[in-house]
């Protein structure tokens, strides 16, 4: 991303008096994000690529829809991209895309980005007023950092022990220092690292992947336990579940950027310690939402296109969340079934090798023996193959559960500005309404420009609470295709791997037992 | 609901017999042509062909329910001439009771559940019941054909009587007197045990097989307790697979992406392996698991057979001491002479018999334990091998939605 910064040779033009003051907006709303960006005076530029009409008629099409709604655009920064379809080197970034990410929905065919691209930024498209929210579309192999979560190493001992785990990122991004760097974090800083994301995120409509739960007790049991006795189950699944935390974060295109993240993966030091780790755990983020609910009004002002989109996506995800929750318990107790069928079958091993040494044939003796281990070889099988379904399906299932839920979140916040706004309205209709009483009696004429002030503030507020539930619902119209589009890849890759998984189990057993057969032929008297 | 009657009709399931096998002049044919359960009680139709002389008749059924194969049972057991025999172990009680229960927990409980698990559950119950059922006909039916084949148990009057008196044997529960003193009998039993494994032995082929058979009976009972939780938690499993199939259906149905289709895919899946591990475990249970409970009772019934040997041994030393002290003090020798002959004689038919039925016992067990582990693995290829196929047809579907 900051290669393309460094790639322009010239910025892109924009002579517009308008876009300036959108800039202006634009960039105290989203000042937090882009703080640690390496933006020049190339700042407006690259936050409003779309200064020069120069545009190919499919990607005005775009910007036309999008520019109705006047949006700005988010942390463009990052993301440069624009297609000017005039300069034919660019025009080969389109075929660059694979969708794999889906990213590229709509914009796909119109703006090509281009993260590692020396070609200068030539003409941006844009119409007028529009600086829409990029699209950003990376192609699957720029996604080039992979995250590894390691070591889970035990700090102190007793109850006000830690586990602190180590994590490696292999990347060829330039926005990061280094190749290859590690940073020792503990779960306490996932969590804060969550808050913050949260707090700078949400309301741009992001949908925040969610780290994995607090989980007191089964900690507990790890703070007392001496060295051998570490729950290594337990700490190994979080620290699976921490390395896909992170990996998601790390392939979105907005978050990767946030310099918490970055900090996060980058900085050797230790973070400060965070506390108040409890808010954002799944129930919290239920109990918020349940409180947003209950103190929203319905949207029922003008229902438009878009809220009706809206409806239906939050009826899906609700859906959807629920289903895969009662999914979820069920693979749960599959989980704990196995885990007893496979003690059963274990029993069953050791009795059968205590009833070969009672039997007095010597052949079925052995053949007893070789059941028992048979047995006893399955077991494992079996235990080795629930593990796997656990990961594969059941911890995939958990993880979208509440990515769901922050989904939701996102939805729920876009309902709170649509109130904003919509106060902010009300109040300017009566501060107007107000200000023409003074106006009709003849005294209290000095209030008069306190009642104007007040009327622009209003004014003021309304138009950018406007601004602020238009920008965030494109940006979560983005996001959750994008989601989706991840979601329908990590299924299908969990999916097609269990399939595989399967496969392996069986043709185990069946060698298992084929071998047993000759075994039990030997048996003669 | 099942119905309260429920007839199976075992006859399809067995090769018939009648037509294509000669019969021998000494042969007694037994098999159980039909069941019937009838609330608490199942009537089995006992179908013998024989062209012994002393029955009646040369084919004929009769119909009879448990307790009289119990009856049947405790005849031979109390009969003095078969002490030196290894009896037949009795049949179980047929016990529905656990289906049934489990078959009312569903009915109570079908609203919660979708048309398509409740189905499900219900064909799953009614196979367990169907079953349970068949193996208690088995069981009855190898309980008369051991009788039938056993050269010396197969005269017995009760034997025949059982076969083919029409009416009902009247044979009435055991009242209160009775119950008592077969606890006491138990007891006694257990006391035996402790007798037996303390007696001095001087013939080392009895002393080897008391040994063997006291752990071996121990030790069987553990591997089947062991192979029946075996079979109930991998019941529990594909219990599961059923919820997880309808779960799975009714993500698919609200998730309107691509999804749809792999989620029904994997709900398919989950419904095929169903149906095979329940196969699996079936045979897993019929196979083995019974093996080792036939043999548990059957060697239950040798070590009545070492018991009842082993009192007679005692009394026979009581009886020796008898005779010399009679011998010493000059009185009461030549009562004590006879009853010293006549336990004397007891104990060698005894003692000879028990030698063959140990000998045949051991012989059963390896070939029985032969044939069932053979056909085991036989059917557990089988069935891997049908479960590799369905996966990879599995894969193959996945691949063409890609």
């Amino acid at each position: 991303m900051s290669n393309d910064l460094e790639h322009r040779s010239s910025p892109p033009d924009f002579g517009d008096d308008e876009m300036k003051d959108d800039d202006q907006m634009f960039k105290s709303a989203t000042l937090p994000v882009t703080d640690d960006i390496p933006l020049s005076e190339d700042d407006e530029e690259d936050e409003n690529p779309f200064g020069e009409p120069s545009v190919s008629k499919k990607a005005s099409t775009n910007i036309n829809e999008l520019s109705t709604k006047n949006d700005t655009p988010l942390t463009i920064p990052s993301v440069t991209p624009i297609a000017v379809l005039e300069s034919p080197p660019m025009k080969q970034d389109n075929q660059f895309f694979p969708s794999d990410t889906g990213i590229n929905s709509i914009e796909s065919s119109t703006q090509p980005v281009y993260e590692n691209q020396s070609s200068a930024i030539s003409k941006p498209i844009t119409n007028e007023n529009i600086s829409t929210t990029k699209p950003i579309q990376k192609p699957k192999e720029d996604h080039n950092i992979e995250i590894t979560v390691n070591d889970p190493t035990k700090v102190g001992e007793g109850m006000s022990s830690y586990m602190t785990y180590r994590i490696t990122t292999k990347t060829s991004l330039s926005m990061f220092k280094q190749k290859e760097f590690s940073v020792n974090r503990r779960f306490s800083d996932f969590l804060g690292l969550h808050t913050k994301l949260v707090s700078k995120h949400l309301q741009m409509g992001v949908i925040i992947p969610s780290p994995p739960e607090k989980d007191s007790l089964s900690m507990a049991k790890v703070k007392i336990s001496k060295d051998e006795g570490i729950p290594t189950d337990f700490i190994d699944r979080r620290r699976s579940q921490l390395e896909r935390y992170l990996n998601r974060l790390a392939h979105h295109d907005k978050l990767i950027q946030d310099p918490d993240f970055r900090d996060f993966i980058e900085m050797s030091s230790d973070l400060p310690k965070s506390t108040s780790t409890q808010a954002l755990s799944s129930a919290g983020v239920l109990r918020a939402l349940s409180n947003i609910t209950n103190q929203v009004t319905k949207l029922t002002t003008k229902t438009s296109e878009q809220d009706q989109w809206f409806e239906e996506k939050h009826t899906f995800i609700l859906d959807l969340h629920t289903n895969f929750k009662q999914l979820f318990n069920h693979f749960n107790t599959l989980f704990t079934q196995r885990k007893e069928a496979g003690q059963a079958l274990k029993l069953l091993s050791t009795s059968l090798n205590h009833l070969a040494t009672i039997e007095e044939h010597t052949l079925l003796s052995s053949a007893l023996i070789e059941l028992a281990n048979v047995e006893e070889k399955i077991e494992q099988i079996n235990i080795d193959h629930s593990l796997k379904e656990y990961t594969l399906i059941s911890e995939l299932i958990k993880e979208y559960i509440s990515l769901l839920e922050m989904v939701q979140l996102a939805f729920q916040e876009r309902i709170k500005l649509h109130q904003q706004w919509l106060t902010a309205e009300d109040t300017l209709k009566k501060k107007r309404e107000a200000k023409l009483k003074l106006e009709q009696t003849a005294k209290n004429v000095d209030k008069l420009p306190q009642a104007e002030m007040e009327i622009n503030e209003w004014d003021g507020k309304v138009i950018r609470g406007k601004e602020e539930f238009e920008r965030i619902s494109t940006s979560i119209k983005q996001e959750l295709e994008n989601f989706e589009q991840t979601r329908i890849d990590d299924f299908k890759q969990g999916i097609q791997l269990y399939f595989q998984q399967l496969l392996e189990q069986q043709e185990k057993i069946l060698e298992i037992w084929e071998s047993y057969l000759p075994e039990a032929n030997k048996i003669n008297l | 609901m099942l119905a309260p009657e429920h007839s199976v009709d075992i006859s399809d399931s067995k090769p018939q017999h009648s037509d294509s096998i000669n019969l021998n002049e000494n042969d007694i044919n037994i098999d159980i042509s039909d069941a019937l359960s009838e609330k608490e009680k199942v009537k089995f139709t006992v179908h013998t062909k024989t062209k012994l002389p002393i029955f009646q008749e040369q084919e004929f059924s009769v119909t009879r329910q448990h307790e009289e194969f119990i009856w049947l049972h405790d005849r031979y057991n109390e009969n003095e001439e078969y002490a030196g025999l290894i009896i037949p172990p009795a049949p179980a009680r047929p016990d529905f009771d656990s289906s049934r229960a489990k078959l009312q927990k569903l009915s109570d409980s079908e609203g919660s559940l979708t048309r398509d698990e409740y189905e499900k559950m219900k064909q799953e119950l009614e196979a367990e019941y169907l079953a349970m059922f068949k193996k208690t006909v088995s069981m009855h039916e190898v309980f008369l054909q051991r009788l039938a084949t056993h050269p010396i148990l197969r005269n017995d009057n009760n034997f025949r009587v059982f076969l083919e008196y029409k009416e009902d044997l009247s044979v009435r529960g055991k009242n209160a007197k009775e119950q008592i003193s077969g606890f006491f009998k138990t007891l006694t039993k257990t006391a035996d045990e402790v007798f037996l494994a303390n007696q001095k032995e001087s013939d080392e082929f009895f002393e080897r097989q008391k040994q063997f058979l006291l752990t071996y009976n121990t030790k069987i009972k553990d591997a089947t307790a062991a192979a029946d939780k075996a079979t109930r938690t991998q019941k529990n499993i594909t219990d599961t697979y059923i919820k997880l199939s309808s779960g799975l259906n009714t993500l698919s149905t609200s998730d309107k992406t691509d999804l749809t289709k792999y989620f029904i895919l994997l709900a398919d899946y989950f419904e095929k392996a169903r149906k095979l591990e329940s196969r699996i475990q079936s045979d897993i249970d019929l196979k083995l698991s019974d093996t080792l409970r036939y043999y548990m009772r059957d060697s239950k019934a040798a070590l009545d057979l070492m018991y009842r040997r082993s009192r007679c041994l005692a009394d026979f030393d009581t009886a020796n001491k008898n005779l010399d002290r009679a011998r010493q003090k000059n009185k009461d020798v030549q009562q004590a002479e006879t009853t010293q002959q006549n336990i004397k004689t007891k104990f060698e038919t005894i003692s000879e018999k028990a030698k063959d039925e140990l000998n045949d016992f051991k012989t059963r067990r390896v070939q029985m334990f032969r044939k069932n582990l053979i056909e085991l693995t036989e059917f557990q290829i089988k069935h891997t091998k049908a479960q590799i196929q369905t996966i990879k047809g599995v894969i193959q579907q996945y691949d063409t939605l890609s």
